[in-house]
């Protein structure tokens, strides 16, 4: 009877097991009952909505990811995306003007719309930079260079549009950027966004998981001074995962300009901030929040949960304000159930279930 | 290498006793700034040393001190800031305005009692668990704004229309409404001529409520933080917590309390913005969380906590007053100003954690 108990209590690895791939679980569940209640869900058309709405926020997420397993956090992303979408706006009507406009033809409009992308990654990188510079070198807290950095950005975005939102003057990449490769039903999802945040996240998830780089990110987000010791260059790693946020960001930012043909200075300040989105799509996701486990994949497919789960509440006929609660609510509630879980494991340190058993059964015999 | 020697010869004169420059930067460096900033503003306008231009300035950042000196006693416990402050401001808004009926004074209640719940909730998140503060007041923020808006269905209240309302909608109104259905036959237009007088209410020389209130507010907030056993508590959690907790010290009270202290200035300050904007909504207190930890770290309060005091915070506040004042009048845009009060805030943080490391103190 002892040694029973007792092995099953040292060998019971399921639950750490099914915590691990929670987030696949997660899907499972949700995507059961949305289909149990509300089967048109599922149809080709309102996926293809699901998954581009979600685009923004799995590309966001990538470098989020990083810089939370890297052990700190960048609450400027809201702000980079927005920049980087008045930014891309912005140049592409400044450089089509100058290459000549509808005269210049294609050529004309390709080179425009390659510089636009590269001045807006340009600065999502430059901001990136200066986060990681403050952080990593100068050793200030991230989330206060961060708080900073999203008010000094904020002032930009807003001195650079005036404002105002910007449009791009033709529609000429509009309806390439969203339009599906082939028509059959269920694999319209496959956009050029989309195959574009697919190659972010395969690439990333890859860096993560199989080279040397990865690994060591991992062992700088769980312990700094042991990996400072082992030879790893700390600073450059914290460093670099910043320069990732930003560069996501500001891509994010402009491929969402792009898609809608127009920037707006103030994306997500009146509604779901895209912070409070890709923070929670990251702890659901299992990134831990002091660093030093995490997976950019499970970061996507968390995303697509929580937008499903909004998507669902919408065709139930909920209103945005509702929406907005909801998801303060699920971001609220994530950050508190990982909380508890690491305080109840906190509590548990230093515990030896075989001695905890043999001393109930001590009791137990008296 | 030869930083490190440099950085121990820094701390052997401050241990000596002769004072270096670092010292005196974390010191006094606010009221430094300050001067350079009054000889700045002499040349900028003739008619910056007026007295109408200071109590310009002063009220403009009234409602800023309140917030400023109940997030400084979070940063002086070591938990970075809280950024709940902006949608405690508006729900204490909003909360004011729909007690308006019963006087001021229960407008006032109520609104401090539900800061004090959320603050409550904060402290005892945090405090317990041990969650990351600013992301748990994060999520809070976010949970509070959704909760006014769902409430109000995104609409604003006004306190001059409020008998327009309904009762079908708000926060606790239609609760209110049900209790007491007398609620809905008080005739609003004096109360509500007396709830936005709040903000224009002036003593003797033109001296704002809001300015008397701040004052008050901070000389009973240097009191607590620097004169009472509670604020030597805090001082003791804020700059080592296992320490503190081990010396008889219930660390969790402590904390609780800061963030409970924090939410109820943000109270204050949230009845006086919604008197001032005669309009209760969501987004009233928005940008205040940042302003207060600029203020709080420009005051020379360290983000590491258990270092600073209110008068500094009073220092920093009057300082972002000033820039703000100097820069209106040489003429530059909101959006420009809001650029470089954040790029000073990014300096002065990193000046800031820069000189403490310098000290040897920590990497704050």
């Amino acid at each position: 009877m002892r040694d029973k108990n007792l092995n099953s209590k040292l060998k019971n690895n399921f639950g750490a097991k099914a915590n691990d791939s929670r987030i696949y679980i997660f899907l499972v569940i949700v995507f059961v009952i949305i289909a149990a209640i509300y089967p048109a869900f599922f149809t080709s058309g309102s996926i293809k909505a699901l998954v581009s709405t979600s685009l923004i926020y799995i590309i966001v997420g990538v470098g989020f990811t990083y810089v939370m397993i890297g052990g700190n956090f960048d609450l400027s992303i809201g702000s980079i995306i927005n920049a980087g979408a008045v930014v891309t706006m912005g140049e592409f009507n400044r450089f089509y003007k100058i290459f000549g406009g509808v005269e210049g033809g294609d050529s004309a409009l390709i080179k425009a719309w390659i510089l636009a992308f590269a001045c807006a990654i340009g600065v999502g990188l430059l901001i990136g930079f200066v986060n990681g510079f403050l952080v990593a070198k100068v050793k200030v807290h991230s989330f206060i260079v961060t708080i900073g950095m999203l008010t000094t950005v904020a002032g930009f975005v807003y001195t650079y549009s005036h404002g105002n939102s910007i449009s791009a003057n033709t529609y000429s990449l509009v309806d390439v950027i969203d339009k599906s490769f082939v028509k059959i039903p269920y694999l319209e999802v496959f956009t050029p966004r989309f195959v574009i945040a697919i190659i972010l996240v395969v690439v990333f998830e890859f860096i993560l998981l199989k080279t040397k780089w990865g690994y060591d990110l991992f062992m700088v987000g769980s312990n700094k001074e042991s990996s400072f010791f082992a030879g790893i260059n700390t600073v450059k790693k914290v460093w670099i995962t910043f320069i990732i946020s930003g560069f996501t960001a500001a891509l994010g930012g402009s491929l969402f300009a792009v898609s809608m043909n127009a920037a707006v200075p103030n994306f997500g300040e009146r509604g779901i901030a895209p912070l409070m989105f890709v923070l929670a799509a990251t702890i659901i996701g299992g990134t831990a929040m002091l660093g030093g486990s995490g997976s950019v994949v499970k970061t996507a497919v968390a995303t697509i949960v929580i937008q499903s789960i909004f998507s669902f509440l919408i065709s139930m006929g909920m209103g945005f304000d509702a929406q907005v609660l909801a998801a303060g609510v699920v971001l609220g509630a994530v950050v508190f159930f990982e909380s508890f879980s690491v305080y109840r494991q906190g509590l548990k340190e230093g515990e030896r279930p075989a001695l905890v058993l043999e001393a109930e059964q001590l009791r137990l015999k008296k | 290498m030869s930083s490190d020697n440099s950085a121990s010869v820094v701390t052997l004169k401050s241990n000596t006793g002769k004072v270096s420059f670092n010292t005196i930067a974390n010191r006094f460096g606010v009221f430094l700034m300050i001067a350079v900033l009054l000889v700045v503003g002499a040349f900028a306008s003739p008619r910056f040393f007026s007295g109408a231009n200071w109590l310009n300035i002063l009220s403009a950042v009234s409602i800023l001190g309140m917030v400023a000196v109940g997030v400084s006693f979070v940063i002086y416990c070591g938990k970075y800031g809280d950024m709940s402050v902006p949608m405690v401001m508006a729900l204490s808004g909003v909360i004011s305005v729909e007690f308006m009926r019963y006087g001021i004074v229960p407008s006032f209640l109520g609104a401090v009692a539900v800061g004090a719940v959320i603050g409550l909730i904060n402290g005892i998140v945090i405090g317990k668990l041990k969650v990351n503060a600013i992301i748990w007041t994060l999520a809070m923020n976010f949970i509070l704004e959704g909760l006014i808006r769902w409430s109000y269905h995104g609409t604003q209240i006004y306190p001059d229309m409020a008998t327009a309302v309904t009762y079908k909608t708000g926060f606790l109104l239609p609760l209110m409404a049900k209790l007491d259905p007398n609620i809905m036959n008080i005739d609003l237009t004096m109360r509500a001529e007396n709830f936005n007088a709040l903000a224009q209410t002036y003593f003797a020389g033109g001296i704002p409520l809001m300015l008397v209130v701040m004052v008050i507010i901070m000389i009973i907030g240097y009191f607590i933080q620097s004169k009472s056993s509670y604020g030597n508590k805090l001082k003791v959690v804020g700059s080592n917590y296992d320490v503190g907790n081990m010396s008889g010290i219930r660390a969790t009270t402590i904390v609780m309390l800061a963030f409970m202290i924090s939410s109820i200035c943000a109270s204050f300050a949230g009845v006086f913005i919604t008197s001032v904007n005669k309009v209760g909504a969501f987004y009233v207190g928005a940008g205040y969380d940042f302003q207060a930890v600029t203020a709080i770290i420009l005051g020379g309060m360290s983000l590491s906590g258990g270092r600073g005091n209110i008068i500094g915070v009073a220092g920093g506040v009057i300082m972002l007053g000033l820039i703000t004042n100097i820069l209106n009048l040489f003429g530059v845009g909101t959006f420009t100003q809001k650029m470089i009060s954040g790029a000073i805030f990014i300096v002065v943080v990193a000046v800031n954690a820069n000189s403490l490391r310098k000290l040897g103190k920590d990497d704050a």
